[in-house]
């Protein structure tokens, strides 16, 4: 018989009411099966056993009920997928509020763990399935139909792919990496989507620097009126502020390098906004400013304060890992894969972007650190022989002026152990 | 969508359910039915495809005493336009099969090999290993118990 995509096959099937043969579309809502998927809550923060007990029966309820979907037909998985809310909240929650291991401790009881795994099993195969338009050569999706679908229903927008890249990119990189190619792929209004996403992330920055009295914007540079409140800055705010700041920081910065880790693809996107820049400028202001204000509180509570400055050293990190990772998808590889004729473009973007961050000498020294400019400038020099070595010279003059009356240190530092206790 | 019932299995069905003169008879009656399929599905695509085709016509046709309106429509939507004379000439012969068997026997037949397809389900991403591994702090160098020292610019008093 000939195999048609489930967009277009129908079905042949006695009504229930009439008993009269009926042909339905397979993409149907009386397709469906009865079922209400219940949503996720995260593991007690205690180990309190009702609690526990209430954790586990919810989700093994919703772990089966995952199963269930996932042994269903190609047809039937699509029904239940396009047309049960209840499963689509239920994911939802998991993504929202499944326990990122870098946020909370995962000190759960063997159980706990247990129905977590196979839930976080069934979750990703669940999304893995949601993004795979051709199953086998008889059960298939018309690609842009597919692309449609995902799209006008919500199944996936850029919040959901950002915190799927931070709830399994680690181990699962390559498989998210073809999952998330695809629906970009199949569906381009992601991209717009994207590029939509990029000023709210830039209003995140401007939040944060809001909170923190660190505002850049012109407003900054006016005198502070008489009435006007008091400007708290981290050194003087309350410590549960900083630290709310703190982990919205970590997190932050986390889910946006778990996300170009997976998907460097998006880095143009991110590059339209002057993405590199705003980071330098960002990191820049915060960085010092929050590294301080925990430096100071040294009084306070000291292993909420070395928490702090772990997750502060760690947000630093990612945050140099993006902007590497911008530059490396922007202008190195391209320069590395190019003929000759295109790299000087990507030559030039790069001389930009530098020449954009010289100012911001904090981040300059700690890009450096991890990953040196000489080694990029060369690269571009083995490019091309018509390099202009002005420029280049005036961005390694500027990095070396960045690390003046601060001591090199031999290791990377936020690459580095942390010294025996 | 159809189930995994086969041609083979209903002519199996057929030869372990009648003696052999009734099996003869009904012999012709599935020729007709095959010969129709591939009237409807066009040799082009194998025998495979013409099996599975008059597999389709015998499930639709073997509660119908004729062909009807909803019939038409459902063979049409399979297999586009297809000549009226088959479609007649195999509801007939699967009406004189049905003949010879109870309702529930026939029943029987479709959703048992239904039910068999069910439970031969394939698990979706069954052989895939899912990593449980998640992003992590990255290490750091401890909290600076005594302020920035090291790492603060020495300023010069040397104007």
């Amino acid at each position: 018989m000939p195999v048609l995509p489930l967009d277009e096959l129908q079905l042949t099937e006695t009504d229930p009411k009439t008993g009269k043969l009926r042909t339905i579309p397979a993409l149907h809502p009386e397709m469906k099966a009865d079922r209400s998927f219940v949503l996720y809550k995260p593991p007690p923060k205690v180990r309190e056993p009702a609690l526990v007990e209430e954790f586990l029966e919810r989700a093994k309820f919703i772990a089966d009920d995952l199963n269930w979907l996932l042994a269903l037909p190609h047809d039937k998985f699509w029904c239940q997928v396009l047309f049960d809310e209840t499963l689509q909240k239920c994911l939802d929650s998991y993504l929202c509020h499944a326990p990122r291991k870098f946020d909370a401790s995962l000190d759960f009881p063997p159980e706990v763990n247990d129905v977590q795994k196979c839930l976080h099993r069934s979750v990703f195969l669940t999304f893995l399935r949601m993004s795979t338009h051709k199953e086998s050569k008889e059960h298939f999706i018309t690609p842009a139909v597919f692309g449609e679908i995902l799209y006008n229903n919500f199944l996936f927008d850029i919040p959901k792919i950002l915190d799927l890249c931070v709830l399994f990119g680690k181990g699962n990189g390559s498989l998210l990496q073809k999952m998330i190619e695809n629906i970009f792929t199949q569906q381009s209004s992601y991209f717009s989507d994207l590029n939509e996403t990029v000023p709210t992330i830039l209003q995140v920055f401007n939040n944060i620097l809001q909170e923190c009295g660190l505002q850049c914007d012109g407003a900054s540079a006016t005198p502070q009126k008489l009435e006007e409140r008091v400007r708290v800055t981290p050194r003087d705010m309350p410590l549960q502020a900083l630290k709310d700041i703190v982990l919205y920081f970590c997190d932050t910065w986390t889910t946006l390098w778990a996300f170009l880790d997976v998907f460097p693809l998006a880095c143009q996107t991110f590059q339209k906004h002057d993405f590199c820049y705003r980071l330098a400028s960002f990191y820049e202001l915060t960085i010092p400013e929050l590294e301080s204000a925990i430096k100071k509180r040294a009084s306070e509570d000291n292993s909420l304060l070395a928490d702090l400055w772990r997750r502060l050293s760690h947000s630093r990190k990612k945050m140099v890992e993006v902007f590497h990772i911008l530059i490396n998808q922007i202008c190195l590889q391209p320069i590395l894969e190019s003929s000759c004729e295109n790299i000087q473009l990507f030559i030039e973007e790069f001389l930009q972007i530098f020449t954009s961050v010289l100012q911001e000498r904090r981040f300059l020294r700690d890009y450096d650190e991890l990953f040196p400019v000489t080694d990029d400038v060369s690269l571009l020099q083995q490019a091309s022989s018509t390099l202009d070595d002005t420029r280049t010279a005036y961005i390694i003059q500027a990095v070396e002026s960045a690390w003046e009356g601060v001591e090199r240190r031999k290791t990377p530092v936020v690459g580095s152990l942390p010294p025996p206790m | 969508m159809s189930s995994e019932l086969t041609w083979k299995k209903i002519v199996k069905f057929v030869e372990d359910s009648l003696n052999k003169k009734e099996q003869q008879s009904v012999n012709e009656d599935l020729r007709t039915i095959l010969q129709a399929a591939k009237q409807i599905v066009g040799t082009e695509n194998g025998q495979e495809a013409i099996e599975s085709g008059a597999v389709f016509l015998f499930k639709i046709f073997h509660t119908k005493e004729c062909v009807g309106h909803d019939e038409t429509k459902a063979i049409k939507q399979v297999f586009g336009p297809f000549p009226s004379s088959s479609a007649t000439a195999a509801c007939n012969a699967t009406c004189r099969i049905a003949s010879f068997f109870t309702e529930e026997q026939l029943t029987t037949l479709i959703q048992k090999t239904e039910r068999q397809n069910d439970d031969k389900r394939v698990f979706f991403g069954k052989n895939i290993v899912v990593s449980f591994d998640m992003h992590d702090l990255d290490h750091s160098e401890d909290l600076p118990i005594n302020g920035e020292a090291k790492t603060q610019k020495t300023i010069s008093l040397d104007y």
